[in-house]
């Protein structure tokens, strides 16, 4: 098994994406993402850690490949299917300190809490790990660059 | 429907210098962040500290001269992820 056709490329980690609650939801964040994409040379794939399907979804306006997939039946289909998104969450996991033998979760990544009300993770309720513990949150990974993206 | 209403006058400046400008920015940054994240400002505060340390690329997102967010990223290079690699 090889990872060679995307090691070698650059992983964008989405730190945090911060908009005032006036201008949420009238695509900034994805602005943010188009603009750091095109200014970084050689991105080919990204990461985050959320509790929030928002910035799950952002991920698809860059990628073609997202983990979690929220739109499946089974969200976490790729994790089964596809080794480099297992991969990626690995390293993932390693850059924000997690265990790996939980991912994709991290478990008490928001210690103090970084969300407060309402809590985004209601709209995750088909990752209950997530969902039903405030201080988890779930590693998304994004490969499949768009074309023109 | 909820429409969505374009917004003009954005701009998105990027800077490698992210502690430099928390050093000069902090009180408005923790503003914004709070208000993304529904929490008090005073509680934010610590949280935005660690982030900004930990990021190397910063974009600051203005409508008209007013800042309404922020985002932190990093760019693992290729050799980050070697050290995993599946054999």
């Amino acid at each position: 098994m090889s990872c060679r056709g995307i090691i070698g490329g650059k992983l964008l980690s989405v730190e945090e994406q911060a908009i005032r609650k006036e201008f949420q939801h009238r695509g900034l964040g994805v602005l943010s993402l188009y603009d750091v994409l095109q200014a970084e040379e050689g991105v080919q794939a990204a990461a985050l850690v959320t509790r929030s399907s928002t910035a799950v979804r952002l991920l698809g306006n860059g990628f073609g490949t997202v983990s979690p997939d929220l739109a499946a039946i089974e969200p976490l289909h790729h994790r089964k299917h596809n080794q480099l998104v297992r991969h990626l969450t690995a390293v993932y996991a390693k850059h924000v300190g997690a265990t790996p033998r939980h991912a994709p979760y991290v478990h008490d990544y928001y210690e103090d809490g970084l969300y407060g009300d309402p809590d985004p993770a209601v709209q995750l309720g088909c990752l209950p790990e997530v969902t039903n513990y405030p201080r988890n949150g779930v590693i998304a990974v994004a490969l499949d660059r768009l074309p023109g993206v | 429907m909820e429409t969505i209403k374009p917004i003009h006058n954005i701009t998105i400046r990027r800077t490698h210098d992210v502690l430099g400008y928390y050093a000069t920015h902090a009180e408005e940054l923790t503003s914004v962040g709070a208000d993304a994240f529904g929490r008090q400002t005073a509680d934010f505060e610590p949280h935005l500290a660690e982030r900004f340390k930990k990021a190397s690329l910063l974009q600051v997102v203005r409508h008209k001269r007013d800042v309404i967010g922020y985002a932190l990223y990093n760019v693992l290079q290729g050799h980050h992820w070697r050290q995993t690699a599946v054999r």
